[in-house]
């Protein structure tokens, strides 16, 4: 009896727990929240005053590198090469590397672009698997196509790097569709801020879109509930983004768009393959940078730049979000030492434990919370008041979370213009609370499970990217 | 137990009234955002309509400047002023426009210029940049200096339009302090302006003993044919600082010169690549036998780029034979640059 006694005391304080987690959660959120749309509004008016008209015309600009892994990407490429050539920024050289595709992908560039073989022209400083051939095309001289043998898209993104020529590259997913006139606005960090090394972007999801002239309309979108609730989990995600931009401690820009100083990203040994190499690379570029002491910037702007595909099919959008809960814990694991290290200031206190416990145990945590629900409904000592409670500051406040980022969002930039796309989503917002979020769940659950299975060579992952930060030679600052 | 009952209520009614008032906000923004963009874009369509009339009337105001009120609205005059000027040069547009600029932008550009709100400095380097009279040089060159670079910008292309020498140094010091695409920005507005400009850019270059300096301004003197003697510029094809002297032969290469064939011969011999490069593409002035002979064997260099340079620079002197027979059996590199330039030119 004593021992029940005692078991029903520790749920009731398991109940407190809980409410105390996710309520410092949400009140983290609720603060990113408000720092990101700070961000988006200042963003806003600066629009208004910025005219790269002349700047974007002169023959003085450096040129810019797209890079475009591609593996098995038939359907999509040739239209993502074209999107990138008829953007209006004059000088930009676009490099497909083609990372061992078993479909008919590179045929499809030669038949579109009139590709012919080239000798390989540069010098290969990150080391990848083996380089087969180099084409140029005899229609648009700027593409080159590099086939090489499989490895990850970080090593194709590595093969890009060392072909690229240009100062500066952006690192493009083979399905991403560009905004021409968002674009523009990326070159605004590096004119006001020499220092930066990285700038991401917005990106929304291009399903049920249509793109005439290289410009985005979601006038029909969206028709299917899937697409309507991954584009409001990427409004979420990227309204928290603007948050911690705030602060400049953004963990993660979006590896579908993404901007990089070419030569930081040599000297800090390249991208690693893990399953989230794009938050990989972003946090070693915090660790190096704040090691050394040197000055950099990593921007994370609002403005709507790119519009990627997004999975169609459940199966397919679980085995993409159970990859990117794993690559998360991947990365919190490469860079542990980063946690409450004095040398990393805020990044350490803040937003590395952030990351950890409010992102990548969260649905441990939430797990957790259903079993004592149920277990207290088991013994008949279910608190109504707490699981009402708990329920309201988890379902309810991811509801509320959604409609205050489309206020702001139709506040802003007006991506979703039509009143019947804003009803959608909102209707969207209501919905994903019941089957969704617990299948959501599921996947990250799965993500813990296949973390644990390869940790082994996650543990000499992390060794390998240790080395790489022992020798960047970026210099230092005394 | 009560105070948790309490809590949750509050929570609820709180959240109820947030998502009350959100839900109230988003159709009234929804219902009246589209009225205020139809009388912007109405106002701008109508001054646009009155600038139209003058210029194509000829010279006949259909308007007063003095009554109208339309001109009075600062920003939006700012915005259709400025998609004129990309458009228009000449007589009519420049009386309209200095008539406009006189009575209503200058004055509000003076008071914005003094502003705490960068915005508001924004808009009046900008209308200074379109039109200014003489005394405002002291505003331009104060808002030069300005914290914030959307703002120093504009100020430095109105400095630049106005040939002010303090201008053109103060341009010329952003350029150096701010490197990566601010620096292509100056840059770009130094490479097109007047002649006066690049006079004085060329006593700067001459008199300075900034190394950086100089290298900006040969920088500038690099993007241009400027049809002016460049005295110095044998003095630069020998510095002793490698940047110099690629940066001079890149001038070289817009502004051919007498008596600089030995220099280009000298720097192919330069150990860095880029050098190579630049003193290649300066040889297409010298078109010798011997220049073509040291052509075909820079074909055959282990570095791409001078292959590369070496290839183009045949076809465009037009020794393209000398491209076609470059065997793959005899030279493997020679004959991939060779193919390289006669398909992609």
């Amino acid at each position: 009896m004593m021992k029940m006694d005692w078991f029903k005391s520790f749920l009731f304080s398991l109940d407190s727990f809980f409410l105390w987690y996710f309520g410092a959660i949400n009140v983290v959120y609720m603060v990113l929240l408000i720092l990101g749309s700070y961000k988006i509004f200042s963003r806003q008016r600066e629009l208004n005053a910025e005219d790269f008209t002349p700047l974007l015309n002169s023959s003085s600009l450096p040129p810019i590198c797209f890079i475009i892994p591609m593996y098995n990407e038939a359907d999509h490429v040739v239209s993502t090469v074209t999107s990138i050539l008829h953007l209006t920024y004059r000088y930009k050289q676009i490099i497909v590397v083609n990372d061992g595709s078993i479909d008919h992908s590179v045929g499809e560039l030669k038949k579109a672009f009139d590709l012919v073989v080239i000798p390989k022209f540069y010098q290969e400083s990150l080391p990848t698997q083996r380089v087969n051939v180099v084409y140029r095309s005899r229609l648009h001289p700027e593409l080159v196509v590099i086939d090489k043998e499989h490895g990850r898209k970080s090593d194709a993104l590595n093969a890009g790097i060392n072909a690229c020529e240009a100062q500066y590259f952006i690192g493009i997913d083979s399905d991403t569709l560009i905004d021409d006139i968002a674009f523009k606005a990326y070159i605004r960090p590096f004119l006001f801020s020499p220092e930066t090394i990285a700038v991401g972007g917005t990106i929304s999801i291009s399903n049920d879109c249509y793109s005439p002239f290289n410009r985005i309309s979601t006038e029909e979108f969206p028709k299917t509930f899937l697409t309507g609730i991954q584009s409001l989990e990427y409004l979420r995600a990227f309204f928290i983004r603007q948050g911690w931009d705030f602060g400049k401690n953004n963990f993660i820009l979006s590896g579908a768009f993404c901007i990089f100083r070419k030569d930081v990203i040599v000297k800090a040994g390249g991208f690693y393959p893990s399953n989230g190499e794009d938050m990989e690379i972003i946090m070693r570029l915090h660790r190096i940078m704040k090691k050394k002491k040197l000055p950099y910037k990593i921007f994370y702007l609002p403005d709507p730049v790119a519009w990627t595909k997004a999975p169609s099919k459940l199966s397919d959008l679980g085995k993409q979000r159970t990859r990117w809960h794993r690559g998360l814990l991947e990365c919190l694991f490469f860079h542990k030492s980063m946690c409450f290290n004095p040398t990393y200031g805020v990044t350490a206190f803040l937003t590395y434990p952030f990351w950890l416990l409010g992102e990548a145990m969260e649905p441990i945590m939430e797990v957790f919370g259903f079993a004592v629900i149920l277990l207290s409904v088991f013994l008949g000592i279910l608190n109504f008041s707490f699981f009402l409670l708990l329920v309201n500051i988890t379902l309810v406040f991811t509801f509320i979370f959604s409609v205050t980022c489309l206020f702001i969002e139709e506040l802003s930039f007006q991506r979703y213009p039509s009143s019947k796309t804003l009803c959608g989503l909102l209707y969207y917002s209501l919905l994903e609370n019941f089957g969704y979020r617990q299948l959501y769940l599921w996947w990250r659950i799965r993500g813990f499970g296949r973390f644990f299975q390869t940790l082994l060579q996650t543990k000499k992952g992390s060794a390998h990217i240790k080395d790489r930060i022992k020798n960047c030679d970026l210099g230092e600052r005394n | 137990m009560n105070a948790i009952h309490e809590v949750l209520f509050f929570i609820l009614f709180a959240e109820s009234i947030y998502l009350l008032f959100l839900g109230l906000a988003l159709i009234l923004w929804k219902s009246f955002i589209p009225f205020f963009r139809q009388r912007s874009l109405a106002l701008k369509e109508k001054i646009s309509h009155l600038i139209d009339d003058f210029i194509e009337n000829n010279k006949k105001c259909s308007f007063s400047l003095e009554t109208d009120t339309l001109f009075s609205d600062f920003p939006i005059l700012l915005i259709v002023m400025e998609s004129f000027e990309r458009r228009f040069q000449g007589s009519p547009w420049e009386e309209i426009k200095q008539a406009i600029a006189t009575q209503y932008l200058l004055p509000q550009a003076r008071r914005f210029s003094k502003s705490i709100f960068w915005r508001k400095r924004n808009m009046a380097a900008r209308a200074f940049s379109l039109c200014k009279e003489e005394n405002d040089e002291t505003i331009i060159l104060s808002l030069v200096d300005d914290s914030s670079f959307l703002v120093r910008a504009k100020a430095c292309s109105a400095a630049i339009h106005s040939e002010s020498q303090k201008g053109i140094l103060q341009t010329l010091k952003h350029m150096i302090q701010e490197p990566g695409y601010a620096r292509c920005y100056y840059t770009d507005i130094l490479v097109q302006a007047s002649e006066p400009v690049f006079l004085e850019i060329l006593k700067i270059a001459e008199g300075t003993k900034d190394p950086q300096m100089r290298l900006a301004c040969c920088e500038i003197l690099s993007k241009k044919t400027i049809g002016l003697p460049l005295p110095f510029l044998h003095k630069w094809l020998v510095a002793k600082d490698p940047q110099v002297r690629l940066l001079a032969l890149k001038i070289l290469a817009r502004n051919p010169h007498e008596n600089t064939e030995s220099f280009v011969i000298k720097a192919l011999g330069d150990p860095d690549v880029n050098i190579q490069i630049a003193a290649l593409s300066c040889l297409e002035y010298f078109p010798s036998s011997t220049a073509t002979k040291k052509l075909e064997k820079y074909l055959s260099n282990p570095v791409w780029g001078v292959r590369l340079q070496a290839a183009i620079l045949l076809k465009k002197i037009g020794k393209t034979t000398i491209l076609k027979r470059q065997s793959k059996t005899k030279d493997v590199k020679a004959y991939e640059a060779a193919q390289y330039v006669l398909t992609f030119g």
